[in-house]
């Protein structure tokens, strides 16, 4: 950093002849054109693939729409009906809710826990990392899914081992008290990318913070919620932010878990599970549409509250407070 | 630093690569046309790899004897195939021979997906020996849409060995509901509870069809309405209830596996004796069990068994096939040739034509003879099929089992439930 300043000092840009500056421009605009050129597979691939269907789904979500016959405008018809008609919507709704309240404070409860285990410098640290990191490589797979469907099974591994220490539960995902606690523990296994994250953010915190800490004598449950925390919200805030938007899309977990149906007993029906219901398997695809978007508007509406919520939690260092 | 400072040609060269690289994923999308003269159809079917490896040899047959014919085949688990014949079908590239489920055959036919094959002759597709029982099945206001592939009917799967052990008396086909409930209690009773008789019959939605039939009611209408009330789902709901809360049959958290799976299914797990199943399924149950079952009617009510023979499943050409003369002479051979009907054996239920059946059940042993017996047996009794269900349908039979579920767990009580689907089927119809 110094050097670079002290260079910048002491070595003024050469002054640069108009021509030159002419070239650079049309160069620079050469430049731009390549750049595109070179963005174009993947500009195509997003207005194809993404910015078309959303905008089809936009229209759609307003029409009654069965895949095979043209779609019939029906204006907020689909949008009244979720509310007014639909008891199930409201349960996949409370399902959804109950999940993301569950799933993402303890995801990243469990993912800062770890981060702090492993930011202590240790033989082995490597390993460590990547061995805690691995689920959420493996997670989201439908293979791993399917590992924890036999699990929790009615007289499967988690539930034959709790019957040898006398807690009979008579399997977890067939009864609607705790399949969705299932689903939940599936993406709880999965911190590794919150808790990279975290430790990338502990690192940042100046080692004085707790030098100064420690002289002053405070305990470690002290130190780390008056030093730790408070350098840490950032990163709690982005992480929550991201947590949260991924577990109101979750799906996964629950269509294998469940075998598609969401059950027992409605238990798992998730908001993006019943979507897919009505889109694919009853082929209502303009209610699905609209379900879509509503999604889409609960999620920014949440994510808009985190940040304006945020200017009284989040501590920014440089900041007066 | 990039191209700034580098010559032109650098420059040039790039730009080039660039335009490489686009003319190569553009190039990616041809089509590949035999174009040597020959008729390529193409036919998709659900079914496990057995039935995948027996259709495969079938049409193998069907190829050696229409040289000027290929047929491309796919095939996929019953999950997911009709996700796919709907996404293929909107696209407007739907297969030129479609196996098709009873079930969305109105759905398909009412879109003007599939042909209507009386426009074909006797001599190019057969349907003078097609059982009578099953002959109009895929008949919609007049027009034939879909030809039954196999035969099947409701039974009561029971696991004979284990049951033949407990010394309680086994089924006979005259059997009431009541007498199953008793005999319920008794086997439970028999294996201090850990088998209950039953597996809850509740799971599924044509039990309820047969009880209303028994009762000469049905689940719709010709003209798609209900053809039943409220009191009916309340009565047979306490039904299903009294045979849940007295220990006759499961209880909610195994019911609530039950995947449609012959091998999750409560007695294959030993968690029940006797389960309501198709007799399509029987071979997977020899296979799973590892013994035989034997098949039991459904309970009855009075006199009325309210079976009937079903489709196992049809098979459809679509209306937009440009070989749709190709497509009825592989639906010809199929259903109507006796090789074809060999090789099949009842991989799709009871063959249709009816000679090809005495063909084969001359040679059927194990579970295809069981099954073969029981057909026979209730031949004098099966009823014509009904009417193929409204588009709704689909939706109604998961409502119907979701809140057969619910019920079962004790979250809402059977009046609730009874409304809940009322309501349902008022959107849906």
């Amino acid at each position: 950093m110094v050097a670079q300043q002290v260079e910048a000092v002491t070595s003024p840009p050469p002054q640069e002849s108009k021509r030159d500056q002419a070239r650079r421009k049309r160069n620079a605009k050469g430049q731009t054109g390549v750049a595109y050129l070179f963005l174009t597979p993947w500009m195509i691939g997003a207005l194809l693939l993404t910015v078309g269907p959303m905008v089809a789904s936009l229209y759609l979500s307003f029409t009654n729409y069965n895949l095979f016959t043209a779609p019939e405008w029906v204006g907020l018809d689909n949008y009244v009906r979720l509310f007014t008609e639909d008891d199930r919507f409201l349960s996949s709704v409370s399902v959804t809710l109950r999940y993301v309240l569950l799933s993402a404070p303890l995801k990243l409860a469990a993912a800062l826990a770890v981060a702090m285990l492993l930011n202590r410098p240790r033989k082995g640290q490597g390993f460590y990392r990547s061995a805690f990191y691995a689920p959420s490589l493996l997670g989201a797979s439908v293979a791993i899914a399917l590992v924890w469907r036999a699990l929790f099974t009615d007289s499967g591994t988690v539930d034959t081992l709790l019957q040898k220490v006398g807690i009979n539960t008579g399997g977890w995902i067939n009864q609607p008290q705790y399949a969705t606690i299932v689903i939940v523990i599936l993406a709880v296994w999965q911190f590794g990318a919150p808790m990279v994250i975290f430790l990338a953010g502990l690192k940042q915190i100046p080692q004085d913070l707790y030098d100064a800490a420690a002289v002053d004598g405070a305990s470690k449950w002290k130190t780390f919620t008056s030093v730790t925390l408070p350098m840490l919200t950032p990163v709690v805030f982005f992480n929550l932010v991201m947590e949260i938007i991924n577990s109101f899309q979750a799906f996964t977990g629950a269509f294998v878990v469940s075998n598609g149906q969401g059950g027992p007993a409605d238990s798992t029906l998730f908001y993006t599970l019943y979507l897919y219901q009505r889109g694919f398997s009853d082929f209502q695809m303009g209610y699905a549409s609209a379900m879509a978007w509503l999604l889409l508007l609960v999620i920014a509406l949440v994510t808009g509250l985190l940040f304006w919520s945020s200017g009284r939690w989040v501590f920014y260092s440089g900041e007066d407070k | 630093m990039g191209v700034q400072g580098s010559s032109p040609w650098r420059r040039g060269l790039t730009v080039l690569s660039a335009l490489t690289v686009l003319g190569a994923v553009g190039a990616c999308g041809g089509t590949n046309d035999g174009g040597d003269g020959d008729v390529t159809i193409r036919f998709t079917w659900w079914g496990s790899d057995d039935r995948a490896r027996l259709t495969e040899e079938a049409v193998a047959l069907f190829e050696e004897r229409n040289p000027g014919i290929d047929v491309v085949t796919s095939y996929s688990a019953f999950d997911g195939y009709f996700e796919k014949l709907a996404t293929e079908t909107a696209g407007g590239n739907p297969p030129d021979v479609i196996q098709m489920d009873y079930a969305y055959l109105r759905e398909y036919a009412d879109r003007g997906v599939l042909a209507d094959l009386n426009e074909f002759g006797e001599d190019q597709l057969g349907t003078e020996e097609i059982t009578p029982l099953l002959a109009t099945s895929g008949e919609i206001d007049g027009a034939l849409y879909a030809l039954p592939m196999g035969q099947n009917t409701h039974t009561f799967a029971y696991d004979v060995e284990r049951w033949t052990e407990t010394g309680v008396d086994l089924p006979e086909p005259g059997w009431t509901w009541e007498d199953w409930f008793d005999a319920s209690l008794e086997l439970a009773d028999a294996t201090d509870g850990e088998s209950v008789g039953l597996t809850d019959f509740g799971w599924s939605w044509e039990t309820f069809q047969v009880w209303l039939r028994q009762q000469d009611k049905d689940l719709y209408t010709e003209d798609a309405e209900l053809a039943f009330e409220r009191a009916d789902v309340v009565e047979y709901m306490e039904l299903l209830d009294r045979f849940r809360s007295e220990g006759a049959s499961t209880e909610g958290s195994v019911t609530a596996q039950i995947d449609g799976a012959v091998e999750n299914s409560p007695v294959s797990r030993g968690l029940a004796f006797a389960d309501f199943s198709w007799d399509s399924t029987v071979p997977s149950f020899f296979s799973v069990l590892g013994r035989p079952v034997a098949l039991a009617p459904m309970p009855r009510i009075g006199e009325r068994v309210g079976q009937f023979a079903k489709p196992a499943m049809l098979v459809s050409v679509a209306e937009g096939s440009e070989h749709k003369e190709a497509a009825a002479a592989l639906v010809d051979f199929l259903l109507n040739d006796e090789d074809a009907g060999k090789i099949q054996g009842t991989t799709r239920g009871m063959p249709v034509n009816e000679s090809v059946r005495e063909a084969v059940g001359a040679e059927l042993e194990g579970a295809d003879e069981v099954v073969y017996e029981y057909e026979e047996l209730l031949a004098d009794e099966l009823e014509e099929t009904p009417p193929p269900p409204p588009p709704g349908n689909s939706t109604l039979k998961r409502e119907w089992e979701r809140l057969n579920q619910v019920v079962a767990f004790g979250q809402i009580s059977i009046d609730e439930a009874a409304d809940q689907f009322l309501n349902r089927a008022q959107q849906e119809l």
